[in-house]
């Protein structure tokens, strides 16, 4: 399978007062083309950190991250916005969903605006596959957890981008929605051949995943 | 924006339409806010300017004395329109006595644009029915009921000199008007009384047209004088300008309307702006999960500006329309009461109010800009950031139950960082700085203000028309001669001829001024009139007395305490808006005083002769003789004028009882002071003469004439009054203390005194009381008994002093009460203006600091909301936590408001306003269900409070404001209603007149313009020569030629002057009114020449005596032609030389009669 995502020598330091906090020492990793890996660690490892770098989300102190070929961190403002909506898809723990949209116009969001016509029948489907068709027509406040979880879900993926990201997506969730929503991005990633990468501190949501790399003191380990 | 994007931003906004409604709402009151403050403005001008139109009436100018209006006037640009009014026939009581009232016509549309409103009853609709003001009915004596019979008296064709033509009728009253006759400008020149038009034509009569032209409503200016000016020009007429409206100056500064502006704007604008921020803030949200899903910063930029855009716009023109709205519906409550229209709404208004808005939405952008400029050079971070990078802290203690709140409180604050903790206090300490300061401002001004206030705004004193030279009396020596009985002693000796000489300086040195003693020292004899002074050695005081009248540098007397301002005048005073207080005092000038040590020389007596030849004479000279003040004698008085007095002359109880007097002595017309006086010296005040022949215009004749018992009365009047006023003293108060005026004397006494004479005392009501008291004892010793009331004189007020009050600053009090008291014959002094800066200082400090405090205030409570918003928004996962872990809503309130108290310390004023916002907002954050409700039914609560609070002081003040007339009640005594003389000058085809109207009399003189006049002039009158010793003389009707031709030349070495008195057929009007009823009028009708002797005195004295003839003309007013006639003097000089000098004879208010002025003419080839 091809390299959809390589980060080579990847380093941040937070600076807290007097004090630094070295996140992430020269990390270096690789991603394939529908590939779900989890990145498992403790609190305070690095992971979230790694997950924002990859993401896009952050900028490391050093290193090289490069997504579907295309190096992230000599991109500008403008151009990491438009790579946002078409090549990078993040869940994120708190849903993160438009209180005020339903759960399609929070799906078809990415699409409008990229300024792209959404088809209902791609985002119906989606919402077949993700168990969350009868919450089409509903507003985040009216739906479970789960379900907001779900839509998330489907909001990242609508866009087909190159790698899905997924932050402790389980987080807010109790023990059944978190295990049908791995399970849902575990099929996500087999029916749409989707690179996902998620972090979480759960060892039984990482099971969920094709391989697992474990975050210990800033360094990555398969 | 793509269109689906827009769709689903336009979807959003209809699903958040309860944050969209809130954010509306600030906007909407911001703008309302700005909109109506400027609204507010502008109107005050237009009301305060429809109100005087309301009261003055809309006209810019007025014709007169035309029958129809000139073209010139009625063709101006700037003029819109006239209408007319038609006076008829001039009003009288039942014993003829004018009342200076009119009868006659007035149109509707005269009436409309008047603002004459009917207040009871209705306009006459047949011949018998008529329509009054209140002035004209209360000056007839009338009561206010309609239907009553109206007996008007006048002379047909308006000859008041033949009685045949005079009429009376009977008419129903259906109608009274709101007042104008004692309101407008010349007011009671107009007919105040009204009838059918029908009616108005049947009288025969010389009536006159009012035209009032009004001045187009485009026309804006600060000087409307200046058009004024342009149409006099053009029109070559002498219209009437309506200077009471237009001369106004409306409460209001320009620098505090500007500075209201500005603040406003600023308020304004940052409440919009702090509703951007703060709808910004509730939307960061979700700006940061787009940027998550690849929203750019232009696609966020455009939602965000939609979303503002839609609010703000709409909420806006919402806002300003309900400014406008909200403006008309108080201004049309007040518009109904005053019967004015003023409520404009004009475009600038409204654009400002939406430029406000316009300013915010860039304000907020730059703002938006720069933390977005922040957010560029790191973006990723920036949107990355979903929590809190962790604060490392020093601990400096641990946590325990004890110090848990504390302690949070304290760590969260430094959580802000230095510089954030730092900032807010020092915003807050400059938001304390400059609350205090406003405050101390407020307080100055304040402070200023009432000190000044304690200080009457005007005083004034009623001019009953009298005009009386004041006698200073003295005495010539002569010698009994055996046989003849002291009066013909006097005409035989010497000295009569020193009699001619007392309108010359050769008398300051011959006459004496007794002293007390010898004024103890008088002889009444049966067959005398007169009292004499036994000298000794067979010598005898002939009484004299220099007289001060018609002098540049002395003006005649014109009041006493006799008479008092008019009830009706009084009411009118009370209710004028903007009036707290009026007291009333009296004041004299018409008493003569004397004193040991008193000396012609003293007083600059040769200053005080009649006017020398060719200087132009004011209408009024400024200085009184003597003047006293009789104020009620309260110890604040007596204190405040105690630094005058000398200390071991301190003794309030005699000042109360009248006996003793402040006098205040100016300098005299050399400029130095008469030192003469000194305080334990006794003044005394002499009586009110009493001539008993042609003396209407002495005070105690004039009031026992009007009170109808001169007739009774004259002979005893005569052995007493008569014999008294030279040398008797009515009373004799000591002198207390002496002060030499200086102008910051006068200055700080100018609400005490209204006109300073040379002499003035401040005294207590007291002694007026002992005065007529002496007076009426004067004829009663004679008399033998008490003289009954009708006869007896009291001590009246005539005098008034007028406190305003803050609102008087935007009542126009001042402008309605300086002219009300001109058109009423009260003449005022007035600290007014000076008050008024205070007044004007006060509301301007109050408004402009009051502002600056108060936009201060609301943004640094402001910007503590949005402070703690964020605060509260940043720290929501921490509330969140301290709630998890078990904390009480209450102590995580608790924690929040530590920290909140320790900051607005720094500011202590606005701390019970900001706390209360700050709890509000931290439990709605704490997301309490009840604290939800709470806050909402107390914003709810404060917002109709407030509303409530705007309404009912917005109502208060539009009736505060409104004029409110004054309406007497009751019918006020004839007698009591006087109007006495007005002076106009005025201009017509270059030629300079003066108009003088008396009760019954209206004479218009004429001076020659420049003092020039051409032969050929002169060859139009026909010459006459003035022969020596012919006719009789009655009475005291000395021509005064004689004088006026010594002035002329009395400084010149003249053996003999021959007179050719060119129109001396013409006839001096004479305003005064003889016993019987009858007007006496001058004629020249013979030639004089007359021998100038040089020999005794080194100068030279003329006696001229001419015919007094009987009223020989048919219509007195032309009369004035008199003041045609040129005389030309023959002169040969003492070393035989001659020359020949041409003199004008001008008209002019006169001593015993108003007839002459003669000066030197210039005489053109």
């Amino acid at each position: 399978m091809e390299v959809i995502l390589r980060a080579e020598g990847i380093s941040k330091t937070y600076h807290a007062g007097s004090v630094d906090v070295p996140a992430l020492k020269k990390c270096s990793v690789t991603f394939k083309k529908g590939e779900f890996a989890a990145i498992i660690g403790k609190s305070g490892s690095g992971k979230s950190t790694l997950l924002r770098i990859l993401g896009t989300m952050d900028q490391p102190d050093g290193g090289v991250v490069e997504i579907d070929g295309e190096n992230v961190i000599k991109m500008n403002d403008k151009q990491l916005s438009a790579f946002r909506r078409r090549k990078i898809g993040f869940v994120y723990q708190d849903y993160s969903l438009f209180p005020e949209f339903t759960a399609y116009e929070n799906i078809i969001m990415p699409l409008a605006l990229d300024n792209k016509d959404a088809v209902e029948s791609e985002v119906d489907e989606l919402l077949e596959h993700l168990e969350i068709a009868h919450c089409k027509d509903k507003f985040p406040s009216q739906m479970s957890g789960g379900e907001q979880q779900r839509v998330a879900i489907a909001r990242a993926i609508i866009a087909h981008p190159a790698v899905i990201f997924a932050d402790e997506p389980t987080g807010n969730l109790d023990a059944g929605s978190a295990e049908i929503v791995a399970k849902m991005l575990s099929l996500a990633s087999q029916k749409y051949n989707q690179t996902i990468i998620m972090v979480t501190h759960d060892k039984q949501m990482a099971d969920y995943a094709d391989r697992i790399l474990t975050i210990t003191d800033g360094n990555v380990t398969e | 924006m793509g269109k689906q994007l827009l769709q689903l931003s336009i979807k959003s906004l209809k699903r958040r339409w309860r944050e969209i409604t809130r954010a509306c709402i600030t906007t909407f009151l911001a703008v309302f806010f700005i909109t109506g403050v400027l609204l507010f403005q502008d109107n005050m001008y237009q009301w305060q300017r429809a109100a005087n139109k309301e009261r003055f009436g809309d006209w810019f100018v007025m014709e007169t004395n035309t029958t129809v209006p000139n073209p010139a006037i009625v063709e101006h640009p700037l003029l819109d329109g006239y209408t007319v009014a038609e006076s008829a026939m001039k009003l009288y009581d039942a014993k003829w006595q004018s009342y200076n009232l009119y009868v006659g016509y007035m149109s509707p549309e005269f009436l409309e644009q008047s603002y004459i409103d009917v207040e009871v009853g209705r306009m006459p609709q047949s011949d018998d029915e008529i329509a009054m003001d209140w002035n004209t009915l209360l000056k007839m004596g009338y009561s206010s009921e309609l239907g009553q019979t109206v007996t008007i008296h006048y002379y047909s064709d308006n000859n008041e000199l033949d009685k045949s033509k005079r009429t009376s009728e009977n008419y129903v009253l259906v109608g009274i008007l709101e007042s104008y006759t004692d309101i407008w400008k010349k007011g009671n020149y107009l007919p105040g009384m009204l009838v059918t038009k029908e009616r108005y034509d049947a009288f025969n009569n010389n009536g006159q047209n009012f035209f009032i032209h009004k001045l187009s409503d485009d026309v804006k200016t600060d000087d409307y004088k200046l058009i004024f000016d342009n149409i006099v020009e053009n029109s070559k007429s002498s219209p009437r300008y309506n200077d009471y409206l237009y001369d106004y100056k409306p409460w209001g500064t320009d620098s505090v309307y500007n500075y209201m502006y500005i603040v406003v704007m600023i308020i304004g604008i940052a409440a919009i702006t702090y509703q951007l921020i703060t709808y910004k803030n509730s939307r960061k949200n979700a700006y940061r999960i787009m940027r998550g899903i690849g929203a750019e910063n232009k696609q966020i930029t455009m939602i965000t500006l939609m979303e503002n855009l839609l609010i703000l716009v709409i909420s806006g023109l919402v806002g300003i329309l309900f400014a406008a709205f909200i403006g008309k519906v108080i201004c049309v409550f007040i518009e109904s009461n005053m019967g004015i229209i003023f409520y404009r709404v004009k475009w600038e208004i409204l654009l400002k109010g939406f430029l406000s808005i316009v300013i915010a939405v860039v304000v907020e952008q730059l703002v938006g800009r720069l933390l977005l400029l922040k957010d560029i050079l790191v973006p990723v971070k920036k949107v990355a950031v979903l929590s809190e990078s962790p604060a490392i802290i020093k601990v400096e203690k641990r946590l325990n139950r004890h110090n848990f709140t504390r302690q949070v409180s304290f760590r969260l604050t430094k959580t802000n960082g230095v510089k954030v903790n730092v900032g807010i206090r020092i915003l807050s300490l400059g938001v304390c700085a400059i609350i205090l300061f406003c405050g101390l401002k407020i307080q100055d001004a304040y402070e200023q203000y009432i000190y000044n206030d304690s200080r009457e705004d005007l005083v004034g004193y009623y001019v009953n028309g009298l005009k009386l030279p004041t006698h200073i009396p003295g005495y010539f020596e002569f010698e009994r001669i055996d046989g003849l009985t002291l009066a013909e002693s006097w005409r035989e000796s010497d000295a009569e001829k020193q009699e001619a000489l007392r309108y010359s300086s050769v008398m300051i040195d011959l006459l004496k001024l007794p002293t007390q003693d010898e004024k103890r020292r008088l002889i009444y004899n049966d067959l005398e009139e007169q009292a004499y002074i036994s000298l000794g050695g067979g010598k005898y005081a002939q009484r004299y007395f220099f007289s001060v009248y018609e002098s540049k540098y002395a003006k005649n007397a014109d009041t006493h305490i006799l008479e008092g301002i008019p009830d009706r005048v009084v009411n009118t005073i009370e209710g004028v808006a903007g009036v707290s207080e009026v007291t009333y005092s009296t004041q004299e000038t018409q008493r003569a005083w004397s004193w040991d040590g008193m000396s012609l020389k003293n007083m600059a007596a040769t200053r005080l002769l009649i006017s020398p030849n060719g200087e132009a004479l004011p209408p009024y000279c400024d200085t009184y003789m003597f003047v006293t003040e009789y104020h009620n004698p309260t110890e604040e008085l007596y204190r405040r004028l105690s630094k005058y007095i000398d200390a071991d002359m301190e003794d309030y109880e005699a000042f109360a009882k009248g006996e003793q007097i402040l006098v205040l002595v100016n300098t005299n017309a050399e400029d130095k002071y008469d030192e003469s006086i000194s305080a334990g010296i006794n003044i005394d005040y002499h009586y009110y003469g009493a001539k008993v022949y042609n003396a209407s215009d002495y005070p105690y004749y004039e009031f026992m004439n009007k009170k109808g018992v001169m007739e009774d009365y004259r002979e005893l009047i005569k052995k007493t009054v008569y014999r008294e006023e030279m040398f008797g003293a009515c009373a004799s108060p000591k002198v207390a203390g002496v002060v030499y005026l200086t102008d910051e004397i006068k200055a700080d006494l100018k609400d005490l005194v209204v006109n300073y004479g040379y002499y003035t005392a401040i005294a207590s009501t007291e002694l007026g009381n002992t005065l007529c008291d002496n007076q009426n004892k004067l004829v009663e010793e004679y008399l033998g008994e008490e003289l009954p009331d009708e006869a007896r004189c009291e001590m009246k007020y005539n005098r008034i002093a007028v406190k305003y009050d803050l609102s008087a600053s935007f009542s126009a009090t001042h402008n309605i009460l300086a002219n009300y008291c001109k058109e009423n014959n009260i003449l005022i002094s007035s600290i007014a203006e000076e008050k008024e800066i205070f007044r004007t200082e006060l509301i301007n400090s109050i408004l402009r600091y009051g502002i600056t405090l108060i936009a201060v205030m609301v943004i640094n409570v402001l910007i503590s909301a949005i402070i703690t918003m964020n605060r509260l928004e940043a720290r929501r996962s921490r509330v969140q936590l301290l709630l998890r872990s078990g904390a009480d809503r209450s102590r995580v309130q608790h924690i929040f408001m530590i920290e909140a108290v320790r900051e607005s310390l720094w500011c202590i004023f606005t701390m019970p306003i900001v706390l209360p916002v700050q709890y509000l907002l931290c439990t709605r954050a704490t997301k309490e269900t009840k604290s939800k409700k709470h806050f909402k039914i107390i914003m709810a609560g404060v917002g109709i409070v407030l509303c409530v609070v705007i309404c009912v002081s917005v109502v208060a003040l539009a009736m505060k404001s409104k004029n409110e007339e004054a309406i007497a009640e009751t019918a006020t005594n004839k007698d009591d209603v006087y109007t006495g003389d007005t002076i106009e000058e005025f201009e017509e085809n270059g030629e300079k007149f003066y108009r003088e109207s008396t009760e019954d009399l209206e004479i218009i003189y004429r001076r020659f313009d420049k003092n020039v006049i051409s032969k050929e002039k002169i060859a139009e009158y026909e010459p006459t020569r003035l022969k020596y010793g012919g006719g009789t003389i009655v009475g005291g009707n000395v021509c005064l030629m004689g004088l006026h031709i010594l002035n002329v030349f009395q400084e010149e070495p003249v053996r003999s002057i021959e007179l050719t008195i060119y129109n001396a057929g013409a006839y001096f009007a004479s305003g005064r009114q003889n016993l019987d009823g009858r007007k006496t009028y001058y004629k020249l009708c013979d030639s004089y020449t007359a021998d100038v002797s040089s020999d005794v005195l080194g100068t030279m004295y003329m006696i001229y005596q001419l015919q007094d003839c009987r009223p020989v003309v048919e219509n007195a007013k032309e009369a004035s032609i008199a003041d045609k006639a040129i005389i030309q003097a023959d002169i040969t000089y003492k070393d035989g030389s001659t020359k020949t000098e041409y003199l004008g004879l001008g008209s002019y208010q006169g001593m015993h009669c108003n007839w002459m002025e003669m000066y030197r003419l210039e005489v053109e080839e």
